[in-house]
């Protein structure tokens, strides 16, 4: 009985997650699609303007934070930070999405079966670990620098990928599946023919929201010494200096922002299930 | 030939098939007809192996079809579903060619057949070839799924309540349709439904069934005629004869000549079923009509003539 309620829970759980992460449905109309385009550009190239344009940026850090003598962090220019947050959101994204993806379909395989509702509670146990905690954890292991980062962000990530990767392939509509092995293919056949196509919009969703998550998210490797955004922010801490918390907030909050959009694309969301 | 013998499936303590014998020959239209939860479905995808029969076994031109890979055997029978199966991320051509390409089929000659089989269920192959699952209405939906299904020229077409959902113009013109190209393409048909018009009008021979066991196999005139058991003609019921005669049309009988006064009588064409013809003389409240041959008229039948007809036939 215990089984039963824990598998039921699970799948309540895993359903949720997936759907409070791809909920977002923008219209299909080509006056929709043309804005949504459009935002994606003015935030790029607001993006641009911060990381490029020290006197203009500058002039807004100082339009914000009036009184402040100093408004750009001098130790590391811009440019190298957002690189630095770049290099870690990518690395750890990417680990997150090779691994994620794996474990989900081992988890829907019928060798791995079984184990799905162990597979996805450990997921979510490695969510409930705060990332700061990990890192502290990690350093001694790693060493200071961008590696425990990447540890923390990899462990926090692979929950959004591997749910979107099971449920968005549990959600494939019966009738094409079983018309995909009434044809003729082959499990393989089915899974990248047919499964990972219609399923690709809620994994999608899930690589969204993990990027989101790992822009915020690896501002705090600046305690391991990672560098990216969050130095600044962790300067502005130290010294009471808002300017540069700003300095180091807004672009990531705007790349944040961007990532979303961007991957966010009009008309396309979750499968269209029975809209055959 | 399918050969089907002691066919069972058993799902714990309950049992889905139960022994079942048939043998359908090339070229015929079979339909397994039941209600609910009589096994029909489960016997079909015994066929094709998407269930494992628990015991008995399926013979397909004499080889055991439990020998070949499962793939295989698939790709040799055409499959149709309710709700068409077509894959939602597949234009109309992708889908069409998902077997022939599963059977490594060159481009030119995949294109090709495509199109050939757009046109032959009647589908535009310019209109439709590049469109969505989405973009298709359900009756459109459908014939895309037979393309698809007889794409890479199985022998065996294996189709599972195809016209289910369709709305019921549709499903008329469909079921017409599909009596048509089982004419020119003489596949094996074997087609599951719970609608008696349905299997009354496109089969050959009907297979019965209740709680998984086979009531009785005949063509419906035999059905009609000498009903194995109270079952069979308590589910074909009192109207089973009026069913029967859209089965025959005015061509298969012979008519009387004309006589005086004919020139007032109501007109039918000799194309007609004679479940139309009787529908006519209701109508029209005649006992007796003109069948026209194109414009001429071919002879005159009587009411009585056409009540007996079915009795004759066989």
């Amino acid at each position: 009985m215990t089984g039963v309620n824990t598998h039921s829970a699970a799948n309540g759980r895993a359903r949720d997650h997936a759907r409070g992460r791809t909920g977002h449905r923008p219209g299909r109309s080509a006056f929709g699609s043309a804005v949504h385009w459009g935002s994606v550009v003015a935030l790029l190239a607001a993006l641009l303007w911060m990381v490029f344009d020290k006197e203009g940026f500058s002039a807004l850090l100082r339009l914000m934070v009036p009184g402040q003598a100093v408004v750009y962090y001098p130790a590391v220019p811009l440019p190298r930070l957002m690189l630095e947050q770049l290099y870690l959101v990518a690395a750890a994204s990417g680990i997150a999405l090779a691994v994620g993806v794996t474990l989900g379909l081992l988890a829907l395989s019928p060798v791995g079966k079984p184990f799905r509702d162990v597979i996805v509670n450990l997921g979510n146990l490695a969510q409930t670990v705060p990332t700061a905690a990990v890192m502290a954890l990690a350093i001694p292991a790693t060493g200071y620098g961008a590696k425990p980062v990447i540890i923390a962000l990899v462990l926090y990530s692979i929950l959004p990928i591997m749910l979107n990767v099971i449920v968005g392939i549990e959600g494939v509509q019966p009738a094409a599946l079983d018309a995909a092995i009434g044809v003729g293919m082959s499990p393989l056949q089915r899974l990248v023919s047919v499964q990972l196509p219609l399923a690709f919009p809620v994994i999608l969703g899930g690589i969204k929201n993990m990027l989101v998550i790992n822009v915020s998210a690896a501002t705090i490797g600046a305690i391991a010494a990672a560098g990216g955004l969050g130095q600044p922010i962790l300067a502005g801490f130290n010294r009471y200096n808002t300017a540069y918390i700003i300095e180091g907030a807004l672009p990531a909050a705007t790349l944040a922002l961007f990532l979303d959009r961007l991957l966010t694309i009009p008309g396309w969301s979750e499968p269209r299930v029975g809209d055959v | 030939m399918i050969e089907i013998s002691g066919l069972t499936k058993k799902y714990g303590e309950f049992t889905a098939v139960d022994n079942v014998n048939l043998s359908i020959p090339d070229g015929q239209f079979t339909v397994l007809l039941g209600p609910s939860g009589s096994g029909k479905t489960t016997i079909l995808r015994m066929l094709n192996r998407m269930i494992i029969p628990s015991s008995g076994d399926v013979r397909i031109n004499g080889k055991d079809a439990s020998a070949e890979k499962p793939e295989d055997l698939r790709r040799s029978m055409g499959y149709v579903i309710q709700n068409t199966g077509l894959f939602p991320n597949m234009t109309v051509r992708r889908n069409v060619a998902t077997v022939p390409r599963l059977l490594g089929w060159d481009s030119k000659r995949v294109r090709d057949r495509v199109d050939e089989m757009l046109s032959i269920v009647g589908l535009e192959p310019e209109v439709y070839a590049s469109k969505l699952p989405s973009q298709l209405s359900g009756g459109e939906a459908q014939r895309v799924g037979v393309a698809r299904a007889l794409a890479a020229d199985p022998p065996i077409l294996l189709m599972d309540e195809p016209f289910g959902a369709v709305d019921p113009i549709t499903r008329d013109r469909l079921q017409l349709e599909m009596k048509r190209l089982q004419r020119q393409l003489k596949k094996t048909v074997v087609f599951v439904t719970h609608d008696i018009d349905e299997a009354v009008l496109l089969s050959d021979r009907i297979a019965l069934l209740k709680g998984g066991v086979l009531q009785q196999y005949a063509a419906p005139e035999q059905l009609w005629k000498q009903p194995a058991n109270e079952f069979v003609s308590d589910f074909f019921g009192e109207s089973f004869g009026l069913r029967i005669m859209v089965r025959h049309g005015l061509a298969d009988i012979d008519l009387e000549p004309l006589g005086a006064g004919s020139e007032n009588l109501p007109t039918i064409a000799l194309e007609a079923t004679l479940k139309e013809a009787l529908a006519e003389l209701i109508d029209k409240r005649a006992d007796r009509i003109v069948v026209l041959d194109g414009d001429v008229p071919a002879g005159t039948i009587e009411f009585r003539t056409l009540i007996c007809a079915l009795g004759q036939e066989r």
